[in-house]
């Protein structure tokens, strides 16, 4: 029970951490660019949105919070016959440390994800009585990790950075918060991704 | 003393990095929480169990099994029911009528076989509505095998029944099956009847009731075992037929079923 709380304690501290940082990071992007073109596109493996998820990530506020629009798939190899995710992840830049040209930060943030396959959906079928499931689609999915930046000396990719992050998801935290048997050990999963910058 | 405060932080965020990763090491990656994913000791499970049962299946015609029910996500409750089913020494086997899960998560049903592995008896399942939700009916067969079957020991048929309708596409249960499989082809002492959801429960609307029913007592079932209601039920409920129903695992408690050449007798344990 006291793990629990320690757990929840340093969750609530990194979120909070990186709600409370301000603008100064150092880096700042430097182009002009329309508000619908993306700071980065990511490549995701893993992480419950899918076994390969793509998107494109937007600054929202500076360098420390930014927003990726994912699209997961997961292919034939898991035995799914259809199974798309799309997600909005947000994530939160916590700290950035630098080193020479390479920039590394610790990160943490929360995605929301909705998940497409056979008899899930958001609001069941009208053959349902009223509340008689509560909706099976979306799921949201705190995770933490950490990233390192290396620019790159080019004009259209000016950047790269690999990430890895743990993550957990929300059905699995509550049984781990409700229940003795799941052990908050029990729900994390992990996921690589690497972002190319424009 | 800048590159000493480099140093100082570089270091740190490396033992930081470092210390994730080895726990990074362990975890597994997931590509969502509907993926058919299940653990190779946790495949086929129904014919595995059968197997088990074939073993100390003879010449005997008594025995007894259990009958539990409905453990959703409540872990901890169904961890005591399986402690308390294994603290007795006269049960053969024990079914499970259904609603291993709460929402057809992969790793609900991991939960659900890791905590029923620990029996010391064999045990078969069947299907309920909770785990038709999202790929979970893809997962079960992987998991247990198909959701229709029946198998037999010492002389009594068991006839495993899906009977789940609304997030089975809303449409019937596969009666004609299950009228044939009623039927006593083999000289059996008794034909029981499994299935998750009893006739008089919300799913059986229209005409599903009286169907199921006329079934019963054409085939001259004497006993019809369910779950689904989470509320212990043992009675005549329409007049001829016994139906069991056990309540949900935090009721805590269950069913023990002896049966014998001619008869039959339910007791319920409170654990």
């Amino acid at each position: 029970m006291i793990q629990r709380f320690i757990y929840t304690i340093i969750a609530v501290i990194l979120l909070s951490t990186s709600v409370l940082a301000n603008g100064s990071m150092t880096e700042q992007d430097s182009v002009k660019r329309k508000w619908y073109v993306p700071r980065s596109a990511k490549i995701q493996y893993a992480g419950n949105i899918g076994f390969m998820a793509i998107g494109a990530t937007y600054y929202i506020v500076d360098n420390w919070y930014q927003v990726s629009l994912m699209y997961g798939i997961t292919s034939s190899h898991s035995e799914t016959d259809r199974l798309n995710t799309l997600a909005l992840k947000n994530t939160f830049l916590i700290k950035k440390f630098h080193y020479k040209n390479i920039t590394f930060s610790p990160t943490a943030g929360l995605s929301v994800n909705l998940a497409s396959t056979h008899n899930t959906y958001r609001k069941f079928p009208d053959h349902f009585p009223d509340q008689y499931y509560f909706q099976n689609k979306i799921h949201f999915a705190p995770f933490v990790g950490g990233m390192i930046y290396y620019p790159l000396p080019n004009k259209t990719i000016k950047g790269i950075d690999f990430y890895a992050e743990v993550g957990t998801m929300d059905n699995y935290l509550l049984e781990a918060i409700r229940t003795d048997y799941v052990k908050y050990s029990d729900i994390w999963n992990l996921s690589l991704g690497v972002s190319l910058y424009f | 003393m800048q590159r000493r405060k480099f140093i100082k932080q570089t270091g740190l965020l490396s033992l930081i990095t470092a210390s994730g990763l080895l726990t990074g090491c362990s975890l597994p990656f997931e590509y969502g929480p509907h993926d058919i994913k299940v653990k190779s000791e946790f495949r086929n499970l129904t014919q595995r169990n059968l197997d088990k049962l074939m073993a100390i299946d003879n010449n005997k015609s008594s025995f007894r099994f259990a009958f539990i029910s409905d453990n959703h996500t409540f872990y901890d409750d169904f961890e005591d029911q399986i402690k308390d089913i294994n603290s007795r020494d006269d049960i053969d086997f024990v079914i499970h009528g259904g609603d291993i899960t709460l929402s057809s998560l992969h790793k609900e049903f991991t939960w659900f076989n890791e905590i029923i592995g620990k029996l010391d008896v064999p045990f078969l399942t069947v299907i309920g509505n909770h785990d038709h939700l999202s790929n979970g009916k893809a997962i079960y067969e992987k998991s247990f095998g198909p959701t229709n079957y029946t198998f037999t020991f010492r002389c009594v048929k068991f006839v495993m029944f899906d009977n789940v309708i609304w997030e089975n596409g809303n449409k019937n249960p596969d009666f004609d099956w299950f009228k044939e499989k009623l039927k006593n082809d083999d000289n059996y002492n008794h034909v029981f009847p499994v299935s998750h959801i009893p006739p008089w429960a919300d799913q059986y609307i229209n005409q599903n009731e009286s169907i199921f029913n006329e079934m019963m007592l054409e085939k001259n079932i004497e006993l019809s075992i369910h779950g689904h209601t989470h509320k212990y039920y043992f009675d005549k409920r329409y007049d001829e037929i016994d139906y069991l129903v056990v309540g949900d695992t935090p009721d805590r408690n269950y069913a023990i079923i002896t049966v014998d050449e001619d008869n039959y007798s339910v007791e319920k344990v409170i654990f």
